[in-house]
């Protein structure tokens, strides 16, 4: 019994503790999604996001348009089609 | 006891604010959840952003039931949340309305599911309306005029928390924008404060014409800088990319201003007007006292950027 109860537990705590990493996620997609927008290019929504280095995204949309953003060495945002 | 405890507890929270699911009808099974503010809300520091209380026997299947049921409400409030973000397309309001800063605002107030107050004050014609008697309009100052949807009525009403217990755990951000916000209260909008004018109706559209001039003190540029930074709407690079945006268009008028004293021209204007578009649009879901803020100071900022002297001191 004990033996059930603490695999439940551990389960909940699996749970609880995967979903900020997906709203983590979903807030990146948010964040890049915007940053697209801010340059004036065309994604309607973040497919996948992968992460090349510090502040270095490559990121798909669902209508098949991929983008590199990073931060350049002075600070600016950069977003390029790739 | 634990119904004490839990009662105590919930006697802090709105009813708007959290989520209670009852897992049995017997009322022996809860599940607590903070659907607003999480981990720092009214549930307080101590607990997680989904807390279980449970009485009652601790059955396996009891516990997995809550497991799911919090990883759904999670889950949902998640994609909520991204959903809101995604399609800021369903406000043409806020594109189509550019120059009418106050045709802005009130998109922004009924996207907040709170009850508020008529929408937004303010631009200057109401502002710097003549004084109203003993009306109950305080006396308006500024830039934080906006923002009424922050200014939760039930938080003022909420029951003190006791001494002893944590109290809520806001953040010192959130804080002061709820001070921010709830304090000039200049919702009372134009129509509320024509009424008492109205035995004049010859008199009433004068006011109204009169006081652009009057309108720039209303701004507060450090306040909205500040939201503006500490707004959790905007991402960390978009919130760069906006920064690099508003510099170059600084830059520009910089530039105008060395070579000789001339007024900006149109197309800085557009580029002005656009760059507040994109922050209008990043922010009106998301953050829409801050977007009514924004939106209503446009013209004022405006004021600042396109008069040298001023721009010279900014």
């Amino acid at each position: 019994m004990a033996l059930r109860i603490s695999a439940a537990s551990l389960t909940i705590a699996a749970l609880l503790l995967g979903a900020p990493v997906f709203a983590d996620d979903a807030g990146l997609g948010k964040d890049l999604k915007a940053t697209i927008a801010l340059q004036g290019l065309p994604c309607d929504q973040i497919a996948t996001t992968k992460q090349n280095g510090d502040s270095d995204y490559t990121a798909t949309c669902k209508d098949g348009n991929s983008y590199h953003i990073f931060v350049n060495a002075q600070g600016r945002v950069i977003v390029q089609k790739l | 006891m634990r119904r004490q405890r839990l009662e105590r507890v919930l006697g802090r929270c709105r009813t708007d604010e959290i989520q209670v699911l009852l897992i049995k009808s017997t009322m022996r099974s809860l599940l607590v959840y903070d659907r607003v503010n999480g981990p720092q809300g009214c549930l307080g520091e101590g607990y997680a952003p989904s807390t279980l209380f449970i009485w009652g026997k601790p059955t396996m299947r009891r516990l997995v039931i809550a497991g799911f049921l919090a990883l759904s409400v999670q889950a949902c409030s998640s994609m909520k949340a991204s959903d809101a973000g995604s399609k800021p397309d369903d406000h043409p309001d806020a594109v189509a309305g550019e120059p009418a800063s106050a045709q802005q605002a009130p998109p922004a107030a009924p996207s907040s599911s709170k009850p508020l107050p008529p929408p937004q004050p303010a631009p200057p014609a109401t502002i710097s309306a003549p004084a109203t008697g003993a009306s109950s309009t305080p006396p308006v100052s500024t830039g934080n005029s906006p923002s009424p949807a922050k200014a939760k009525p039930p938080i003022a009403s909420r029951p003190a928390t006791p001494p002893g217990a944590a109290p809520s755990a806001r953040p010192a951000v959130a804080q002061s924008k709820l001070q921010s916000s709830s304090t000039p209260s200049p919702t009372p909008p134009s129509a509320a404060i024509s009424q008492p004018t109205s035995p004049a109706p010859a008199t009433s559209p004068a006011p109204a014409s009169s006081p652009p001039p009057q309108s720039l003190p209303s701004l507060n540029l450090h306040d909205l800088e500040q939201r503006l930074r500490d707004t959790h709407a905007i991402g960390v690079f978009a919130k760069l990319s906006l920064k690099n945006q508003v510099d170059d268009l600084l830059s520009a008028f910089r530039e105008i201003y060395r070579v000789a004293n001339r007024r900006p021209p149109k197309e800085l204007r557009q580029r002005y007007d656009l760059l507040m578009l994109k922050v209008l649009s990043l922010l009106q879901d998301s953050d829409p006292p801050l977007a009514s803020a924004i939106a209503s100071s446009r013209e004022a900022i405006w004021g600042i950027l396109a008069d040298p002297d001023k721009f010279s001191k900014i």
